[in-house]
C-alpha cells in the first residue's frame, strides 16, 4: 500500500490514521484502551480479543535496521498519542517488549497465496497499565467514523453511558487483508470498536428496555456513505425477547443471532424483554476454556515478593497455552524460583515443566523483563505459575507525582487457540466474524490478560532535600558566623584622647 | 442633429470599438484592483488568529475544582469560536471518568448540576503525569521533540493573540504542578520573553486563580501581556459550592463569577475586558481581583472580548470573482 493507493479512500478511511501508518512503515496495528474488570467466569468470552486495563499498543513495523524500526515505533507511539489524546508517548525502551508467542506471529499469510507476502516487520508490544480512559479519547474515535456522531450507530455512542460501566473497552486496528472472494486482491482493514458492559438498573431500567432508552440516545437514519449497517443480537440462552422481527436470523459462533438492517430498521427502536422467571443462576454462556488470574504476594512495604498466576483448564481436553508476562526493570525477577504445579479435582499434584521458555532479562532502565513460556496444561486442572521478585531502588526524579500509590504493573497475556475442529461451537464471536473480511495473518487465538497489581516501591522522603538545606543554613547563620568571630577578632587598645 | 443612417452605423460602430476597448482595459484595471484587494486584506492585519492555552495543575480528587475551572474556561472559549486545534488544555488529573466520580464523564460547576463541562467533544492535549513544568514551558516557547504530535504544540506566530489560564495552588511568586515541583513568576515571565522575541505572539491575557495570585504577574516584564489574578498577595482564593452528590468543592469563586459572565456572551459580543473588570465585585469573590495594564499597550474599554476568548472571523465581501490558481502570466 502507498499514498497513492489509499488517497482515494479517505472519504471513508480516516486519514491521519493512514498517514501515520505509511510514515511509520506500520504493517499491521493494534490500539486500545480499556477500564473494568471482564469477568472471565460469568461472562464468556470477550467479542474483541483484548482486556488488559489501560492502553495497549501493539504493531508490526518493517525497517531495514532495528534502529529505524525503534525510531519508528517511538514515531508511532507519539503519533497516536496526538490523535488520541492520550499519553501513548510514554511509551518508550522500558516498557516495550517483543512477544514471540502470545501474538499470531505466524510469517505466511493465513491463505498462503503468493500475493500475500510474508510478514516482514518485527511485533513490538508496549503497555501502558495507569492511562486512564475518558470522552477524550472516545472524541477522536468518534470523528473518524465517516458520519461521526451525526447519523448511523456512531450517534447512539453516549460518553455519559458508555462510562457508567461495569467493562469498557475500546480501540482500533488496522491490519492487511485478503479479499474475501480469494481473488488474491490484498488490502487494508481498518475496524474500530467499542467494547461496553453496561447494567440497565444504574439507569433506572429494569426488564424492558430499547436501545434507545439505554444509551440515551435516538438513531434517525443509518449513516448514508455505509454499504451496510447492520445489528446482531446474539440471543442469550435464557427466554427473552428481542422485537422486532429481526430481517434475519443466523448462527453465529454456534449461538442464534437476529441480524437488523438499520438502514430499513431503527436501532433504537430494537426492545429487549426478559422474561420475570430469570433464573438467579448466571446463563452458563459459553465459558471459556481457559481463565487466568494473577495476583502478587509478599507485603507491600517488603523488598520481596513474589506473582502467582492460576490458571484453570476447564475442558476435558489438554490445553496449549502460552504465558507471557512482561515486568518492568524494577522488579528483579529470579527466574529460578518458577515453579508450574497443576492440581486436578481429585487434590492430585503434578509438577509441570515448560515446553517452550524465551526469557528475556532486564536491563535497568533500558528493558523490561519479558517471560514466555508455552505450557501444556492438563485436563480440568487448575495450575499455579509462581515466581519470585526483588524490588529495586529507582532514582527519587523517577517516582511520579503520586509516588505512594505505587507503580500499576501490567497484565500477563495467556494465549490459546479453542477448540477448531471446523464445527464452529465454543469458538469466540471475534473468530467467528472474521469471516467476513479475513484478516490476512488471521489465526483464532484467544488472549486471556490478568488482572493488573501495584508494587509499592520503596518510597523516599522527598522533603529531605528541603530539610537538610534549612537545618545547615541555620547552623551555618547562628554558629559558625560567632565563632569565626570569636577566634578571629582582634582587640586593639585605643589610646586616650588628649 | 440628424445624421444620416450610414453615418450612425459608422459612429455607432466606432462607439462600439471604443468601449469594447474601454471595457478591456477596465476590466485588466478591476483584476489588478481585486488583486491587489486581497493582497492587502492579507498583509496589514497585525492580529489573525487567537490560541488559548489552558492549565490545571492539581491532581487528585479533592482538587475537583481546578479541573472544573479550567473546563469552564475550556467551555466558554470553544462557545465563543475557537477551535480545538487552537486550544492546549493540560488537565493534570481526572475527574470525569474518576472511580470516585458518582456522575462518569461529567464534570459540574454547580450542584444543580445544570451545565456538563466535560461535554460529549473535548479533546484534552495534555494529561495526567504529562503535565509538568517542563512540558508546559517547552510547549510556550516551542522548544519541544521533533516526534510531539501536533495537537501538543503552540503554532502561534506574530499575529497571535494568546490566552493563557492557569488554576491550582499556588503561594507567593510560585504554582504548584502536581504536588510535586514548582513553576514560579520568573519561569513564567522568561517564557514570555522568549516568546516575544521568538515572535511567538501579538498579546497575551494571563488570567490566573490560585491563591496570592497576583504575585504570578509582578515580573513579567515583556510588552503586551495583560495579566488578571484572582487575589492579592497574602490573600486566599476561596472555593465556592460544596456539592454533597459528589464530596467535593466544585468550583472557584473567581472563575465562577467569570463563567457566569461569559454565559451571557455569544461569538458576536462587543463586550470589553473593562466590562469584564467591572463585574469584579470583592463581597462575592472573597478575594481582590487584580489587573495588571502597564505592559499592555491599548485600555481596557477598547479591548474587546472576543479578541482573547473567541474567534472573529473577518470577513470582506467582493463582488468581482477572483480567480484561484495559477495564471500563466
Amino acid at each position: 500500500m502507498d499514498n497513492q493507493e489509499l488517497r482515494h479512500h479517505y472519504h471513508l478511511f480516516p486519514r491521519q490514521i493512514g498517514e501515520i501508518a505509511l510514515q511509520n512503515n506500520v504493517e499491521e496495528l493494534h490500539l486500545s484502551f480499556t477500564q473494568g474488570n471482564w469477568r472471565q467466569g460469568s461472562w464468556g468470552y470477550p467479542p474483541v480479543s483484548s482486556q488488559g486495563v489501560g492502553a495497549e499498543v501493539f504493531a508490526w513495523i518493517s525497517g531495514a535496521t532495528q534502529e529505524e524500526s525503534l525510531d519508528k515505533w517511538k514515531g508511532l507511539t507519539n503519533a497516536l498519542s496526538g490523535v488520541f489524546c492520550a499519553s501513548l508517548n510514554f511509551i518508550g525502551d522500558d516498557n516495550t517488549s517483543m512477544p514471540q508467542l502470545a501474538f499470531n506471529t505466524s510469517t505466511r499469510g493465513k491463505r498462503s497465496s503468493s500475493s500475500v507476502p510474508g510478514r516482514r516487520g518485527v511485533l513490538r508490544h508496549g503497555f501502558l497499565p495507569r492511562e486512564n480512559v475518558c470522552t477524550e479519547n472516545l472524541t477522536p474515535w468518534v470523528k473518524q467514523l465517516p458520519c461521526q456522531a451525526k447519523s448511523g450507530l456512531g450517534v447512539l455512542l453516549n460518553p455519559h453511558r458508555l462510562y457508567n460501566m461495569d467493562f469498557h473497552s475500546m480501540g482500533i486496528s488496522l491490519a492487511p487483508a485478503v479479499s474475501a472472494a480469494d481473488d488474491g486482491q490484498t488490502g487494508l482493514v481498518y475496524k474500530q470498536h467499542v467494547t461496553v458492559v453496561l447494567n440497565p438498573r444504574t439507569f433506572g431500567l429494569d426488564r424492558n428496555w430499547t436501545l434507545g432508552e439505554l444509551m440515551d440516545r435516538g438513531v434517525d437514519a443509518a449513516c448514508p456513505v455505509a454499504t451496510s449497517s447492520t445489528v446482531r443480537v446474539v440471543m442469550p440462552e435464557s427466554e427473552t425477547r428481542v422485537l422486532p422481527t429481526p430481517m434475519r436470523k443466523e448462527t453465529l459462533g454456534g449461538q442464534e443471532t437476529y441480524v437488523y438492517d438499520i438502514q430499513k430498521q431503527n436501532a433504537s427502536e430494537i426492545r429487549f424483554e426478559f422474561a420475570d422467571s430469570t433464573n438467579k443462576k448466571e446463563a452458563q454462556q459459553r465459558l471459556p476454556l481457559v481463565e487466568a488470574h494473577r495476583h502478587v504476594n509478599g507485603h507491600g512495604g517488603g523488598i520481596s515478593g513474589g506473582i502467582e498466576t492460576l490458571i484453570i483448564n476447564r475442558s476435558n481436553q489438554p490445553v496449549d497455552v502460552t504465558y507471557s508476562d512482561t515486568l518492568p526493570w524494577y522488579l528483579r525477577v529470579y527466574l529460578h524460583t518458577l515453579a508450574i504445579e497443576a492440581v486436578n479435582p481429585d487434590g492430585d499434584i503434578f509438577k509441570q515443566h515448560p515446553t517452550q521458555m524465551i526469557f528475556t532479562p532486564a536491563i535497568d532502565r533500558g528493558r523490561p523483563s519479558t517471560i514466555e513460556l508455552a505450557v501444556t496444561l492438563p485436563a480440568n486442572t487448575r495450575t499455579t505459575l509462581r515466581y519470585d521478585f526483588d524490588k529495586g531502588f529507582i532514582k527519587y526524579t523517577e517516582h511520579p507525582p503520586d509516588a505512594n500509590r505505587g507503580f500499576n504493573i501490567g497484565p500477563a497475556i495467556i494465549s490459546y487457540r479453542p477448540d477448531t475442529d471446523g464445527s464452529g461451537i465454543d469458538q469466540p464471536l471475534f473468530c467467528a466474524l472474521q469471516s467476513s473480511h479475513p484478516n490476512a495473518y488471521f489465526e483464532c487465538k484467544v488472549r486471556v490478560y490478568t488482572e493488573l497489581f501495584l508494587a509499592s516501591l520503596p518510597t523516599p522522603d522527598f522533603s529531605m532535600p528541603y530539610n537538610v538545606i534549612t537545618f545547615t543554613c541555620t547552623v551555618l547563620a547562628l554558629f559558625f558566623g560567632r565563632i569565626f568571630n570569636l577566634l578571629t577578632r582582634d582587640f586593639a587598645v585605643l589610646k586616650g584622647s588628649d | 442633429m440628424l445624421l444620416h443612417s450610414r453615418e450612425a452605423a459608422g459612429i455607432g460602430r466606432f462607439l462600439t470599438v471604443v468601449l469594447c476597448i474601454v471595457f478591456a482595459f477596465g476590466h485588466s484595471v478591476f483584476s489588478k484592483g481585486e488583486t491587489e484587494k486581497v493582497g492587502a486584506f492579507f498583509a496589514d492585519k497585525e492580529h489573525t488568529n487567537n490560541w488559548a492555552v489552558l492549565v490545571c495543575t492539581s491532581r487528585f480528587w479533592f482538587n475537583y475544582r481546578h479541573m472544573a475551572n479550567t473546563l469552564s474556561m475550556y467551555r466558554t472559549v470553544k462557545r465563543l469560536g475557537i477551535p480545538d486545534s487552537q486550544i492546549i488544555l493540560m488537565l493534570a488529573d481526572d475527574a470525569a471518568c474518576n472511580p470516585r466520580n458518582s456522575r462518569p464523564a461529567a464534570v459540574y460547576d454547580h450542584p444543580r448540576k445544570t451545565i456538563d463541562l466535560y461535554g460529549d467533544n473535548i479533546e484534552v492535549d495534555y494529561r495526567g503525569y504529562e503535565v509538568t513544568v517542563e512540558s508546559f514551558i517547552r510547549m510556550l516557547t516551542g522548544r519541544v521533540a521533533p516526534e510531539t504530535p501536533r495537537n501538543k504544540r503552540l503554532l502561534t506566530d506574530e499575529k497571535s493573540n494568546i490566552l493563557v489560564y492557569m488554576t491550582g495552588h499556588g503561594g507567593e511568586d510560585f504554582l504548584k504542578f502536581q504536588d510535586s515541583e514548582e513553576i514560579n513568576s520568573y519561569d513564567i515571565a522568561d517564557a514570555f520573553q522568549q516568546m516575544w522575541e521568538k515572535q511567538r505572539y501579538r498579546e497575551i491575557l494571563f488570567v490566573i486563580d490560585t491563591c496570592q495570585a497576583n504575585t504570578m504577574f509582578s515580573k513579567f516584564y515583556s510588552p503586551n501581556i495583560l495579566s488578571i489574578g484572582s487575589s492579592e498577595k497574602g490573600e486566599n482564593s476561596l472555593s465556592y459550592f460544596h456539592d454533597y452528590d459528589l464530596g467535593v468543592s466544585v468550583i472557584d469563586r473567581f472563575t465562577y463569577y467569570n463563567l457566569k459572565f461569559f454565559e451571557t456572551l455569544d461569538m458576536s459580543s462587543k463586550q470589553t475586558l473593562a466590562d469584564l473588570v467591572a463585574t469584579y465585585n470583592h463581597s462575592l469573590i472573597r478575594s481582590h481581583p487584580g489587573v495588571r495594564t502597564d505592559l499592555f499597550s491599548r485600555s481596557l474599554e477598547k479591548t474587546y472580548l472576543t479578541d482573547f476568548f473567541g474567534s472573529v472571523q473577518n470577513i470582506e465581501l467582493t463582488r468581482e470573482p477572483f480567480p484561484i490558481g495559477r495564471k500563466s502570466e
